[in-house]
């Protein structure tokens, strides 16, 4: 799924959410799929815009996303 | 005849309608796993928990909701802290008042070589309490655990100065406020204390079943209990991350929002207002039975700087689980008998072989209740 956050568990996905809502950016929690990359099998957050900018944020409030894939 | 309940100090009843609303809504309408799934009533049952577990760091003063770590109870939070810091060797210090969540992990330690001294709490001189604190330290003392209200007697530790001292010597603070959270406000923004555990049903007016480790510092203990988090699940290895470390297998997903929610219901109320009004009550409690003859108390007339609402009595002359079972029995009311789980509290005061009366109002309390109670213990004594 392209324009997925992947986060390193629920609770920081539901802050994250919050964090980017706060800066206008609509965002929505997705199960990440299982792949062999580490971190998998767990959530994430699906933008449909604005993915790096979100990662900007997120990282001000030092929340380090473990993954991305980005179409925008 | 309706039953007039003292037992607050083991859990608090009745609870707020809004309480028993939300744990019956999460159950109607969102019971799914949360942070187990990716459906809507996962996603929303996990939007639930996450937001019992802002209002629970909102309360305390922590600014990051995943320090706070969600639990079966009090007891397990200060077990996580014990038993995921202390290695062979280490030296803990406790005080005279502890309960037995504390006494039994570290007993049960010092088959591994970790040892434990009792600081005495002095009623009514903080400055002598610090200075047997300060004096049990020694080279090998890496914790402090202490109660931050003893839940025998209700006297008030000076929480603060101790962790402030702890602090002085790289001692890490781990404070048990089972008795206390809820009633006595708690800022962990301004404070030296380390880890907080809380019990979710009695000041907070959750249900039985659950409580909170409030990590305020970056030492984050080891994982008592390891398994299935529902994040990085291709790895063998427990996630380090908060506060999935601690967090394995399935939440009390009801237990977590009647918590938040009791949270909730404190904060609207005020906690000081709850506070002022339960010890209001106790003094009068107090009060009246100080004139009885026949009646023991064990503290200086409670106020808030230096007692939480608790207070113990005995009849002289009877067993104060025979008090409490004529006071059930013949007026239909609920105290709390025995020992209280506290034995070196009932050492220090002496009455390890008697136990006490323990008294603890709620915030539903009333008048009515404590003159009921007082005509009571006067005709049985």
């Amino acid at each position: 799924m392209d324009n997925l956050i992947r986060l390193a568990s629920v609770t920081e996905a539901m802050k994250s959410k919050e964090i980017l809502q706060r800066h206008n950016i609509k965002s929505a929690i997705k199960r990440i799929p299982p792949t062999n990359e580490r971190y998998s099998c767990g959530y994430g957050l699906y933008i449909p815009y604005k993915v790096y900018e979100a990662i900007d944020i997120l990282g001000k409030y030092g929340i380090s996303p473990v993954g991305h894939t980005a179409g925008d | 005849m309706t039953m007039i309940y003292f037992d607050n100090g083991a859990t608090t009843f009745p609870k707020p309608v809004s309480v028993i609303n939300s744990i019956n809504t999460a159950n109607k309408r969102f019971g799914a796993n949360p942070g187990r799934g990716g459906h809507k009533l996962a996603i929303k049952a996990s939007e639930l928990v996450y937001n019992a577990r802002k209002v629970t760091a909102e309360f305390f003063g922590v600014s990051n909701p995943e320090k706070v770590i969600f639990s079966l109870n009090c007891t397990t939070a200060i077990n996580t802290v014990i038993k995921g810091l202390l290695n062979p060797g280490d030296h803990v210090i406790i005080s005279s008042l502890e309960h037995n969540a504390v006494l039994r992990p570290l007993d049960k330690l010092k088959a591994k070589g970790i040892t434990y001294s009792v600081a005495q709490v002095i009623e009514g001189d903080n400055d002598e309490t610090l200075s047997n604190f300060r004096n049990a330290i020694n080279e090998k003392t890496k914790l402090l655990v202490c109660t931050y209200a003893s839940n025998v007697v209700g006297i008030k530790l000076p929480v603060e100065r101790i962790c402030s001292m702890c602090h002085q010597y790289g001692i890490l603070c781990c404070v048990d406020a089972a008795q206390s959270a809820g009633t006595v406000p708690i800022d962990l923004s301004d404070s030296s204390i380390d880890y907080l555990c809380v019990s979710g049903h009695k000041g907070l007016y959750g249900p039985m079943g659950i409580g909170a480790l409030i990590i305020n510092c970056d030492v984050i203990p080891d994982s008592l209990i390891e398994g299935g988090t529902g994040s990085n699940s291709i790895d063998y290895a427990q996630p380090l991350i908060l506060p999935d470390k601690f967090e394995s297998g399935t939440n009390n997903f009801s237990g977590i929002i009647g918590m938040g929610e009791g949270i909730k219901f404190v904060s609207s109320y005020g906690q000081m207002k709850i506070y002022k009004k339960e010890i209001d009550l106790l003094r009068h409690v107090y009060d009246k039975l100080k004139l009885m003859k026949n009646i023991e108390l064990y503290t200086q007339r409670p106020n808030i700087d230096y007692y939480v609402p608790v207070l113990s009595f005995n009849v002289k002359g009877k067993n104060s689980e025979e008090v409490a079972d004529e006071l059930s029995s013949k007026y239909n009311i609920a105290v709390r008998a025995g020992l209280h789980c506290a034995p070196l509290a009932h050492k220090s005061i002496g009455t390890l072989n008697t136990g006490t009366v323990r008294v603890v109002p709620s915030v539903f309390t009333t008048n009515y209740d404590i003159n009921s109670l007082i005509s009571a213990v006067y005709k049985i004594i």
